[in-house]
């Protein structure tokens, strides 16, 4: 693949070339900006574009794989209708039991940790957005249209991500169906892009060896040598900071980022370090809640005189929760990770929901549909895959860490299955539905 | 190497590149228009509030950063850069008589911009909740408020502040001093338009006072105690706001 910014005849004008001149001339006032950094050039940009083009593919797919673990053959992962814009139909595995809060912790903590190298890869090549003519062939102007596509996608997935975790909707739209989209439109942007830079990464990469780098001090820091594709300033300012130094700024702000978040999915004392996370602060003497039952519209009262219906077999059972808690009792330690990249590991004690459909009358269910006594809201139901149903730790949780249920957390009853998305976890069941295999 | 057939130059001369980038871009527009069309045009607008549109966040994404966030930083640096740097004149005998047994000047840019670089970083990414913005439904999910936040974030970005004072100090106090030997007071901040000196800084003089960003001695220690200042007044107007 040749990148048109080296052709031999970068001079030239593509067809129609009285256009390209045309515009050329026009050169429109303030436009020319003097590139003060002796530190932009090819080398930098591709040091950081290789970075990301290591850390962004892993975002995707976890992005990707995280819309298959909500269970979309069950309609139950958002947007819906997508076509073909998605992985292949799979069941969700359910070991690991922390696949889940794996998949987000990577697909949230990489996206939030990966932002200082992306913004410094951007102003990495801000001249080539200011460069005039903006484009001197058809090519030219498609490449600057896969770019919006690119820069665009990426920030605004960005943006609504970082929105999204501190529930702050201020944009007002889906975040689902925005995220989802925008994703594909980065990627088409992305897979354009890297084909067509791919080669002149290599070579700028191997023009500069990294260790050299990293032995020059701010003193000796002198312009890149070698191709400028349109990076290398022609009349730089002297460098106040080295190229080492420069990298270890956008380094030290990934850690910093690293650091502020990682410990909501980590948990334990990392936890602490999460300042201004959502989920670094630890409810008084419990765990974090993606839910409160006041917002989800259940009481205390509502809960006293409830009752579990099972179906799905040739009657329907009711049990209420003594009735439970007599039965065959489970205990597992089991991660609730939400999508939004915050996980926390309780041991759950209850029935296993194997046991609950042969007791409802149902030996090899193929698919449970549980549904929650609360009346509204996105995920009050949710169906659970064979595999989820029949995994020996998938149970109906009663009690956690050897006490009763928080109301918070689903009293009377809760679905707790390994390696599946928080809130396929259940709150408040009312019923369970064993669909027969 | 093949020579490309006349069909070939030609198109590569007015099409501007290969036939294979062409097909890349084709694909990859191909792919967009058809995410498009799945979403629908509908979903991209929002007749009622304009501003809560899809297709406005998406552009208004990228032109927010290029057009306003990039030319704010860079502007910021340079406000900063300039303070913290200066010409010096001072060379010949008096300079050097006037500057033996002083400290070299350590440049305070770094001390400076890098605090307050990470100090945005967080305050830009952590907004929401300092700004305690959408707070029903942060309620509604976590059972907590965003309080505690605001004060977090003002020690945070002074304890950050207060680290590049320190580590300015430090690099201060470290630095060696200048002996009448010594070649005249901060080397001169190079003409830009000059060549570079091949080898680098000349031998003898020692490389932390050299070169660029000769600090304005004393201004750098009256910038970073007004930030601490800054910093104090913030946290203790954040703490009143906490106990009203």
């Amino acid at each position: 693949m040749r990148d048109p910014a080296q052709d031999p005849d970068e001079s030239g004008f593509g067809f129609p070339a009285p256009l390209w001149r045309a515009v050329a001339r026009r050169r429109p006032l303030g436009l020319d900006v003097r590139w003060r950094s002796p530190l932009r050039g090819p080398w930098l940009t591709s040091v950081l574009g290789l970075v990301l083009l290591v850390v962004l593919p892993v975002v995707t797919v976890t992005g990707l794989l995280s819309y298959s673990a909500y269970g979309p053959q069950f309609d139950q992962a958002y947007p819906g209708d997508v076509g073909f814009l998605r992985l292949p139909d799979f069941d969700w595995p359910t070991d690991p039991p922390w696949l889940y809060r794996l998949n987000q912790g990577l697909h949230v903590g990489l996206g939030l940790v990966v932002i200082p190298v992306v913004l410094a890869k951007l102003w990495s090549v801000i001249p080539k957005l200011f460069q005039w003519p903006p484009a001197r062939s058809l090519a030219q102007v498609l490449e600057r249209i896969s770019l919006l596509m690119l820069v665009g996608g990426l920030l605004f997935e960005i943006v609504t991500g970082v929105l999204n975790i501190q529930y702050d909707y201020v944009f007002g739209f889906s975040f689902y169906t925005a995220h989802y989209y925008g994703a594909w439109v980065f990627m088409a942007g992305f897979l354009v892009h890297v084909p067509l830079k791919l080669a002149t990464m290599v070579r700028s990469l191997r023009g500069t060896s990294l260790r050299e780098v990293m032995r020059t001090g701010r003193d000796q820091t002198r312009p890149e040598t070698g191709p400028s594709h349109g990076l290398i300033p022609t009349d730089p300012d002297p460098p106040t900071l080295s190229r080492r130094g420069a990298l270890g700024l956008v380094g030290g702000g990934s850690l910093l980022v690293l650091v502020l978040t990682a410990g909501q999915t980590v948990g334990g004392v990392s936890r602490y370090a999460a300042v201004l996370m959502p989920r670094g602060r630890q409810p008084a003497g419990t765990f974090p809640v993606n839910k409160t039952a006041e917002a989800a519209g259940i009481s205390r009262e509502a809960v006293e005189s409830w009752r579990l219906t099972l179906t799905g077999g040739a009657v329907e059972v009711s049990l209420t929760r003594e009735q439970l808690l007599a039965l065959p009792q489970h205990t597992a330690t089991l991660p609730i990770a939400c999508v939004e990249g915050w996980s926390t590991t309780q041991t759950w004690t209850g029935v296993r929901l194997r046991d609950l459909a042969r007791l409802a009358g149902v030996t090899e269910p193929s698919s449970a549909r549980v549904e929650s006594i609360q009346e509204s809201g996105l995920f009050r139901a949710a169906t659970l895959q064979g595999n989820q149903v029949d995994h020996a730790d998938s149970m109906l949780a009663l009690r956690v860490n050897g006490g009763d249920l928080p109301l918070d957390h689903g009293y009377p009853a809760r679905i707790m299955v390994p390696a599946i998305p928080g809130v396929h976890c259940t709150k408040w069941v009312g019923t369970i539905d064993f669909e027969a295999g | 190497m093949r020579t490309p057939t006349p069909l070939l130059t030609r198109f590569r001369r007015s099409y501007g590149a290969g036939p294979a980038h062409l097909l890349l871009l084709l694909a990859g527009l191909a792919l967009a228009v058809h995410t498009v069309r799945t979403i629908g045009l509908d979903a991209l607008w929002d007749p009622e509030v304009w501003w809560q549109s899809i297709a406005v966040w998406f552009i208004g994404a990228a032109v927010v950063h290029d057009l306003v966030l990039y030319p704010t930083i860079a502007a910021a640096d340079t406000v900063i850069a300039r303070a913290t740097t200066r010409r010096r004149a001072g060379t010949g005998t008096r300079g050097r008589r006037r500057h033996a047994g002083r400290r070299i000047p350590v440049p305070a840019v770094n001390y400076v911009r890098v605090p307050l670089m990470a100090c945005a970083l967080v305050t830009v990414l952590f907004l929401p909740g300092i700004i305690r913005h959408g707070a029903d439904t942060y309620q509604r999910a976590t059972g907590q408020t965003q309080d505690p936040f605001l004060l977090r974030w003002a020690l945070l970005c002074s304890a950050i502040v207060l680290l590049g004072l320190a580590a300015y100090l430090v690099a201060r106090l470290r630095a060696p001093r200048r002996t009448p030997s010594d070649p005249p007071p901060p080397a001169p901040l190079p003409d830009r338009r000059a060549v570079p000196v091949p080898g680098g800084v000349p031998a003898g003089v020692p490389a932390a006072g050299t070169g660029t960003g000769a600090v304005r001695q004393d201004r750098a220690p009256l910038l970073a105690a007004a930030l601490v200042a800054l910093a104090v007044v913030a946290v203790v107007l954040v703490r009143r706001r906490g106990r009203a």
